[in-house]
């Protein structure tokens, strides 16, 4: 099954977001930050990554560069409040500003996940 | 000779008398000095012993440019022996105005004087001496420099307030991110149980009670947000709080805020020191319950390595007065010691942190204005590199007063 790698430091936004995702027959993992995120996607190879671009240790941004350099082409869909970070935006290949409906969420993990399925 | 007068009846009245013009000179307000053509006081006037506090003897046959006598210019420098207005006039044969400078004379007080100099001819023209009229403008000069003193503290504060705004806005943009969260998890916790609901699929009631359980505690949360909020501009702006004062345990309060940081999940070990079984005193539980978590949360987010978070508590004795004492201690960044004046005032972050660490600086200070509330004292103690201990003592107690 494909899975969605959910990378939030915030407990409640992972725990929320699992919830929704895995009510859509995902599989979901979450991770806290970038460390945990990266170990999961090396084991997990999820078809897409859910990321929070402010994180404590390495935030999204480093993380996303971290994927690249490296050559892995996971999709990576970035989440923040924060509306000042098209840089960083202009390199994931989504992006969902918080608050975001459900629909959003389900339309833009589709894109990543049905075309295999 | 150079006429002196400017008609004929005024020269008719100086003409034979000398002591006119003694008198002229003698009772001018302004200090004067005669010089002869090489530079010697030859006469000073009472204003002279008035400005300097020495008797006018002091100057009497002393050259202009005698080393006893110490001058600078407003900026700061010597001034030159060819800038003297004796050395001006004797040069140009013309008179000077305003010449400024600084000079202390031998045993005299020090002034800052404007001098107007004119060369005096004798009666085949020759260059015979100058005369040299001081005005005494230290009080002007120190009135100046006092305004530039303004200017600059003025332009000072006007950084000052630029920086605090610029502060407000990143204050700003951080809680707005802070509120996003538990708004983004209500709505999905909200929408989740709609779509299910609309589908008229089952819905379990352990599915919808857990559902409605996680979208109250994220509204618990924003409202804790908002509140703190409020406590904070409230006691900034002088406005008492009212504390919900009862007797509570602070050792269980502060297990209970390292259990939940714990739920969360993270690389840090937390050391509970309490060498009692419980410190109970009369304090409002929930401010004291943020007190303590935004301390923990600061710790944990502060030492983002990792590692131990200690939390010593003891009772002290200082008199009559009984006194919890609670120390939060961690090894992360620490704080720079520059800064560690201004590190609990509202909004402010040190510049050690990264922009990646969220916060918003609001945490420490509203801690500090909460734990004062109680009549207590927040302090802290931090090494850059090494880690922040945060010392809280609160009354155990409260004041007799029967206020907050």
């Amino acid at each position: 099954m494909q899975s969605v790698l959910v990378v939030d430091d915030d407990p409640e936004v992972r725990a929320a977001l699992a919830g929704a995702l895995e009510e859509e027959g995902l599989a979901v993992r979450t991770a806290a930050n970038g460390v945990e995120a990266l170990r999961c996607i090396a084991v997990e190879e999820p078809a897409v990554v859910l990321l929070d671009l402010q994180m404590p240790g390495m935030d999204g941004a480093a993380l996303l560069d971290t994927l690249r350099t490296a050559r892995l082409t996971t999709p990576v869909v970035l989440m923040s409040a924060d509306t000042r970070c098209a840089a960083v935006v202009g390199r994931a290949d989504a992006y969902l500003a918080k608050p975001f409906e459900l629909n959003q969420l389900y339309d833009t993990v589709a894109q990543f996940t049905q075309q295999e399925a | 000779m150079t006429s002196l007068a400017p008609n004929d009846e005024a020269e008719e009245l100086l003409r034979p008398s000398a002591d006119l013009l003694y008198r002229v000179i003698e009772y001018n307000a302004a200090g004067m000095h005669i010089f002869d053509r090489d530079g010697r006081f030859v006469l000073s006037n009472a204003a002279v012993e008035q400005m300097y506090g020495v008797p006018r003897s002091a100057f009497t046959g002393l050259r202009y440019d005698d080393p006893r006598f110490v001058r600078f210019t407003l900026s700061g420098e010597p001034l030159a022996a060819v800038d003297h207005p004796f050395s001006q006039v004797q040069r140009s044969g013309r008179p000077v105005y305003d010449v400024q400078y600084v000079v202390t004379p031998p045993q005299g007080a020090r002034r800052v004087i404007s001098v107007n100099a004119a060369p005096l001819f004798d009666d085949v023209g020759e260059f015979s001496g100058a005369v040299a009229s001081i005005t005494d403008i230290t009080r002007y000069i120190e009135h100046q420099s006092h305004l530039q003193t303004l200017a600059v503290e003025n332009a000072r504060l006007y950084e000052e307030t630029v920086a605090a705004l610029r502060q407000r806005d990143a204050l700003m943009h951080s809680i707005t991110h802070d509120l996003k969260n538990p708004l983004l998890s209500i709505l999905a916790h909200a929408q989740l149980l709609e779509r299910r609901l609309a589908r008229g699929g089952p819905c379990e009631p352990g599915q919808l009670s857990e559902g409605l359980a996680a979208i109250e505690q994220a509204a618990r949360r924003l409202q804790g947000m908002v509140t703190e909020l409020l406590d904070v501009a409230r006691l900034e702006a002088g406005q008492p709080l009212e504390l919900q004062r009862a007797p509570m345990d602070l050792v269980a309060l502060v297990q209970g805020c390292i259990a939940e940081l714990a739920t969360a999940g993270g690389r840090h070990r937390f050391v509970v020191e309490a060498p009692l079984p419980g410190l109970v005193g009369v304090w409002d539980a929930a401010r004291l319950e943020r007190v303590l978590s935004n301390l923990l949360s600061n710790a944990v987010r502060y030492s983002p390595a990792g590692g131990e978070i200690a939390v010593q508590l003891e009772q002290q004795q200082q008199g009559s007065a009984a006194w919890a004492v609670v120390r939060v201690k961690d090894h992360g960044m620490g704080i720079p010691a520059a800064e560690l004046p201004r590190i609990a005032e509202r909004f402010y972050r040190a510049s050690n942190v990264s922009t990646s660490i969220p916060g918003t600086g609001l945490g420490l200070a509203s801690a500090r204005l909460l734990v004062e509330a109680h009549g207590g004292t927040l302090t802290i103690a931090s090494t850059e590199g090494e880690g922040t201990t945060v010392t809280v003592r609160l009354p155990l107690d409260p004041p007799p007063s029967g206020g907050s």
